[in-house]
């Protein structure tokens, strides 16, 4: 088991290692092969792991941070939801590794690229097994900068820079927020060690209600920073400046699924106070609905599907807020199989649309992309919740979660979700219509395409998609609700699960009823408007070509969020800056210290007239001096 | 502690002697003299470190932790100073800039 875990973690790591080192001096192929087999080898001594799993179980690798009585060691905690998750990230992105073999044929930078790709993986997987909260801050900060080279990885246009800082900067508000309790956690308890907080959560810690809610309050900061909830949302949109897989393996498996897997990770701890557990709630119902609100009138393609990813995390947050751990697992599984398949998808749509983005652009894509269309209409039919997909389960699972809850207060976020279906739903089907459906009415292709030929794709990037859109599908099989049997991650995951009230069969075959026959309308409204050819859609394309006004203004600039913060925030602190700089720095402190310089520069020219001015001349000088002082000392002592 | 406190002292004063002699012998170059002095200073933190760790005390290390925030704002204002300086005379050698004797 030691071996496995260690082989699991260290594979990655030595992957990206070897590329940085050797890359350069081997041929395209081998970087290639090396950073596909690193993940591929994490995987398969993952599935070992899950062979031989047989209960939670801490595993000490080796010594690392010991001083007085903090104690760090590299321990890894290895339980039904470390293993799932180190499951899916590794299988993940395999696939991805794969796929962007095809993606970055053309790139000369593709050393860097697959180095980084490798250690973003290595520190998913730290923060996954992390048995102590100093360790998982190391992952969670690696995962932080892998993100920040590869958004900003083609870094010689200013706006993808920019999209990376911006990224790093939005998530290290976050982080100031675990940092915070992670420093704080250790002055109460006196230790980081995940599991032991947890059996103080649950015995009932020695601190006070209040303290335990300031806590939770703080580790939500750092969730909603690495996971983009609301207010910290901003980033990842922009983060679309990155290569297509990067994107992928950011919205799937690795950075944005890790402020949800905190706070799961600290649930049993959290739970103590009812606010933290509300809040969490609010913060994933607020934001799944914003998300889909603004996807709803982007027109950016691969800008849809971060949207989406926004509002399907804040899905799993409030399934973290319901206390259904398991619900909150199971989506950010299949979530994590038909977001990739949808990113890799777009990724083929826009290599053959030659990068053009704008799906009004687009068009007619279900006749001369057919291998692309299938896959992508799996994923779509899987975002939107359509019945017995992968996505319909776990969305069910998270909705019927929030119902059980009970309450007034849960009663409203349960409408609020089931609104935010429908809007998913519109969305969804908004972009495969004007994707894949009819070509004679889309606009003109922009700038960017030469001739109106398509560019071909290369094989391995079609032939990825169609494992992940199978999983996708039959996603739902992992846990099927109770009334099919048990769930197979229900019984695996059950011993995390906070309390929640428990459903009948009845009911919850209501609610599933209720869920599809509002997915089904979303999609029929997506049909409506944008589906046949008919004067609505010449409608809406006509409309298209004018600047947006009014409520879709509103939406595409994602509510004025940015416009917001830079009013706020930015402005405030420019002015700010430049007073401290023309104001305080240049004014006060450069001043006072000009006059004090000339002062010294007169004194020094006085005294300037006994010196030799050859700077080796002091040095010497002072070390004679040295010298015989030591030698003084020594002689005094003898 | 597992490595004796002495081994450590000697191992310091190597290291303070090779940023001497850096600091003395490499006068064409003023980067190679700052690169001196932080060699020192570092020999000096373990010695801090050390003896913190031997008489199992805090404050050694905290003097450490004191050194690293003083050399990097050294560091700093020094990298400034040296493309200050190459930029007026196209030169690093120390001896070339004797003005404040004038």
């Amino acid at each position: 088991m030691k071996t496995a875990l260690e082989l699991i973690v260290l594979l990655p790591l030595l992957g990206a290692v070897f590329n940085i080192l050797l890359g350069r001096f081997l041929p395209r192929r081998a970087v290639e092969v090396t950073a596909c087999a690193a993940i591929w080898g994490s995987f398969a001594a993952a599935l070992f792991a899950a062979g031989a799993y047989s209960g939670p179980t801490v595993v000490e690798i080796g010594a690392w941070l010991s001083s007085f009585n903090l104690k760090a060691p590299i321990t890894f905690y290895l339980d039904s939801l470390s293993l799932s998750l180190c499951l899916m990230i590794t299988f993940v992105c395999g696939l991805i590794h794969l796929y962007s073999i095809g993606y970055m044929r053309d790139d000369p930078c593709h050393i860097r690229f697959f180095a980084l790709l490798n250690l973003f993986v290595w520190a998913m997987l730290i923060l996954v097994l992390a048995e102590n909260l100093l360790l998982l801050y190391l992952g969670w900060e690696g995962v932080g900068f892998c993100s920040y080279a590869l958004i900003g990885f083609w870094y010689k246009e200013v706006k993808n820079a920019t999209a990376g800082r911006k990224a790093f900067i939005v998530t290290r508000i976050g982080d100031i927020g675990l940092a915070i309790a992670i420093v704080w956690l250790f002055k109460l308890f006196e230790t980081l060690s995940i599991t032991r907080l947890n059996q103080m959560g649950q015995m009932g810690p020695p601190v006070s209600v209040e303290v335990i809610t300031a806590l939770g309050l703080l580790l939500l900061l750092g969730a909603m920073g690495k996971s983009a909830q609301a207010p910290l949302m901003v980033w990842l949109p922009d983060a679309m400046a990155g290569p297509t897989p990067v994107s992928a393996q950011i919205h799937a498996a690795t950075m944005v699924t890790a402020g949800v897997y905190l706070l799961m990770r600290m649930f049993p701890l959290i739970q103590i106070s009812s606010v933290v557990v509300a809040a969490i709630a609010v913060t994933g119902v607020f934001t799944a609905f914003y998300g889909a609100a603004c996807a709803i009138a982007e027109r950016d393609l691969k800008r849809i599907l971060a949207y989406s990813t926004i509002s399907q995390i804040g899905y799993m947050m409030l399934a973290v807020g319901c206390g259904a751990i398991t619900a909150a697992t199971f989506h950010l599984i299949i979530h994590a199989f038909f977001k990739a398949l949808l990113f890799l998808g777009a990724g083929c749509v826009i290599t053959a649309m030659h990068h053009e983005q704008d799906i009004f652009r687009m068009g007619g894509l279900k006749r001369t992309l057919p291998t692309v269309f299938r896959p992508f209409l799996a994923g779509a039919l899987c975002l939107a919740g359509v019945p017995l997909t992968g996505g319909f389960f776990s969305k069910d699972s998270i909705l019927a979660a929030t119902w059980a809850q009970g309450g007034v207060f849960y009663g409203t976020l349960y409408v609020v979700g089931m609104l935010t279906v429908f809007l998913t739903a519109i969305y969804t089907f908004r972009m495969i219509f004007m994707v894949f459906g009819d070509r004679e009415t889309a606009l003109q292709p922009s700038r960017k395409m030469p001739h109106s030929s398509l560019q071909p794709v290369p094989r391995i990037m079609e032939r990825i998609l169609i494992p992940l859109a199978l999983l996708a599908l039959a996603g739902g099989l992992f846990n099927l609700p109770a009334y099919l049997g048990s769930g197979l991650l229900d019984s695996f995951l059950a011993p995390l699960n906070g309390k929640g009230g428990h459903l009948s069969h009845a009911t919850e075959l209501a609610l599933q009823g209720l869920a599809s026959i509002v997915a089904l309308a979303g999609i029929g409204v997506a049909w409506f408007y944008y589906g046949h050819r008919h004067q609505r859609r010449e409608l809406r394309l006509a409309l298209a070509e004018q600047p947006p006004t009014g409520i879709v203004a509103f939406l595409q600039a994602g509510w004025y969020v940015d416009n917001l913060y830079h009013f706020l925030f930015i402005r405030p602190f420019k002015w700010l800056s430049a007073i401290l700089w023309e104001g305080v720095d240049e004014g006060v402190i450069d001043d006072s210290l000009d006059r004090v310089a000339v002062q010294f520069g007169r004194t020094g020219q006085f005294l300037g007239r006994w010196g030799s001015g050859r700077v080796s001349v002091y040095m010497l000088s002072l070390v004679a001096g040295a010298a015989l002082m030591i030698g003084w000392f020594a002689w005094e002592i003898l | 502690m597992i490595v004796p406190l002495m081994h450590l002292l000697i191992f310091a004063s190597i290291l303070f002697a090779l940023g001497l002699i850096c600091v003395l012998v490499w006068r064409a170059n003023v980067i190679m003299l700052l690169i001196g002095i932080e060699i020192m200073l570092n020999s000096a933190m373990l010695v801090f470190v050390a003896g913190s760790s031997y008489w199992s005390m805090a404050d050694g290390q905290v003097f450490a932790l004191m050194i690293i925030a003083m050399t990097s704002a050294e560091v700093s204002l020094a990298l400034a100073m040296v493309v200050y300086l190459h930029r007026r005379k196209k030169t690093v050698n120390v001896d070339e800039f004797r003005e404040l004797r004038d």
